[in-house]
């Protein structure tokens, strides 16, 4: 008999929360830690070029799922593209690329939205997302109706 | 909003003052001391020159055919040791022969229609001068030191390297954003007003008010700054319009706290207050339009359509390689960077697709 799913994610190498934390405050000493509603949330800002504004994002994280990102402020544009309909951001495509926990979001999850907000500025000033991009039609997208899975919910009952 | 950082980037790009003339100002400096130094007729102190002004502050704008130096002298500022009226005539005729020794043609001139108190040179055929102010520097010049005074009556303190140190201090505190701020300041002085213009030194000293005092968000971008700063300068002001026919600014210099702009004319004064009203309330439409064509307009009513571009397609499509995953570099504040810093603490970026459909 085979290990059940559940088994078989417990082997998984996990970088534990404690890990993740001493990454992204010393790659990131601006952003802070939090436990809230027994997960882990890092807000810090980000600024991705000389001339832009301090975004202020959070980084919400729970062993059991996959970490999201959202920018707290300012308000994003209405129709930013690579947004989940939850509103946090489309960091990559799980079915390219799946994150994995023995991943760390030092290193991946902040650095990706660093860049999102990079290629979201030069969206907003020629229209176009001129960053790569997977071009999937994803149905839990900004704009489409179906409703997120447990991968890409983000911890968003958490306060801000 | 927009906050269309990459046209800003190009406008301050455009209006940078003519390559030649950035590299005149990093060139001559050096020959300049050599000459100077090496007089046997006009006693000069180590290190004998120091390059001032807007070059050295690295806030020059558009046309600026100016580059100044000081030049360090011994005395005794109180004693008016030496005489500052000699002292210059002396200078003078030290300087009518710089344009030759550089391989120019060229002559000085004692300055008696700006500040009355420096030598310019000037070159044929070359439309730039150097401009000349002698200083005794009982410190060295990071120090207060003293120049003549209008007319050459006496010797009056001044800080101009420390007003350098200080633009330093704050560009890097607040993530660069304060000197190009102060050069979109200028440049919107010099695009809007023909004549009655304001001071540089002033423009600096406004901006340096403004930021001690708190009135600045530097964590906004750069398009919100100059709006913000335009409404603090009316705000500091526009009473002495209403409540007074005589009144102008008391202006505080950054170093030594006097009054820098006791001699700003009234009349000049108002059109400064109107164009920085107008300028107001064309930013503010600026940030607060939902379209892009809009925002872009209203912007280059502000600095000009020849310098705030309609189009940055090739310019982003750059920006694009240059951040892309996998090859480019953050910083600890998120600054995205196509080669990995010489210091602090960076991260390379690991190669990813950002997921979703494409909404233009």
């Amino acid at each position: 008999m085979g290990l059940s799913k559940f088994e078989y994610s417990q082997l998984e190498p996990i970088v534990n929360l404690a890990v993740q934390s001493f990454h992204i405050l010393h790659r990131f000493p601006d952003f802070i830690y939090r436990r809230e509603h027994g997960g882990a949330v890092w807000r810090g800002a980000l600024q991705p070029r000389q001339f832009s504004q301090k975004y202020r994002v959070a980084v919400y994280y729970k062993l059991s799922s996959l970490p999201t990102v959202r920018v707290i402020c300012p308000a994003l544009a209405p129709k930013a593209p690579h947004l989940w309909k939850n509103r946090t951001l489309c960091l990559y495509y799980p079915q390219e690329k799946q994150w994995r926990r023995d991943m760390l979001i030092a290193t991946t999850i902040i650095p990706w939205t660093a860049l999102w907000l990079y290629y979201y500025e030069l969206w907003l000033d020629t229209g176009k997302w001129l960053g790569p991009s997977s071009h999937a039609s994803d149905s839990k997208l900004q704009g489409e109706k179906a409703n997120s899975t447990e991968d890409n919910v983000p911890l968003n009952e958490l306060s801000e | 909003m927009f906050p269309l950082i990459t046209h800003f980037e190009k406008l301050l790009k455009n209006i940078q003052p003519p390559k030649e003339r950035l590299d005149v100002a990093q060139e001559l400096p050096g020959k300049i001391r050599n000459y100077i130094k090496a007089s046997k007729d006009f006693l000069t102190v180590e290190p004998h020159t120091r390059l001032a002004g807007s070059y050295a502050q690295h806030m020059a704008v558009g046309d600026v055919k100016d580059v100044d130096t000081l030049v360090r002298v011994p005395g005794n500022p109180e004693a008016n040791e030496p005489e500052a009226k000699k002292l210059i005539l002396d200078l003078k005729k030290l300087l009518d022969k710089l344009p030759e020794s550089l391989g120019y043609e060229g002559y000085a001139a004692v300055d008696v229609e700006r500040a009355r108190r420096s030598i310019h040179v000037y070159f044929k055929d070359k439309d730039f001068h150097l401009d000349f102010v002698p200083c005794i520097a009982p410190d060295g010049f990071e120090k207060m030191l003293y120049v003549p005074d209008r007319g050459f009556n006496k010797w009056i303190p001044s800080h101009p390297i420390g007003y350098i140190n200080l633009l330093n201090e704050l560009n890097e505190k607040f993530d660069n954003k304060v000197k190009p701020l102060g050069k979109l300041l200028k440049h919107f002085r010099d695009h809007q007003m023909k004549t009655r213009k304001p001071k540089s030194y002033w423009l600096g000293a406004l901006l340096i008010y403004h930021i001690h005092k708190g009135n600045l968000d530097m964590t906004q971008s750069l398009g919100v700054l100059f709006h913000d700063l335009l409404d603090a300068i009316d705000r500091q002001y526009k009473h002495l319009i209403w409540t007074s026919e005589t009144a102008t600014p008391n202006l505080p210099d950054p170093m030594l706290g006097h009054n820098v702009s006791w001699n700003w004319n009234r009349s000049h004064f108002k059109t400064f207050m109107r164009r920085i009203q107008d300028g107001q309330s064309w930013a503010d439409k600026a940030l607060q339009t939902n379209d892009r064509e809009t925002a872009i307009l209203h912007w280059q009513k502000i600095f000009g359509e020849e310098y705030f571009p309609t189009e940055v397609e090739i310019s982003a499509s750059e920006l694009a390689k240059a951040g892309l995953p996998g090859q480019s570099f953050v910083t600890s504040t998120g600054l995205i960077l196509p080669s990995q810093p010489v210091s602090g603490i960076y991260t390379p970026t690991q190669s990813t697709k950002f997921h979703g459909t494409e909404q233009i």
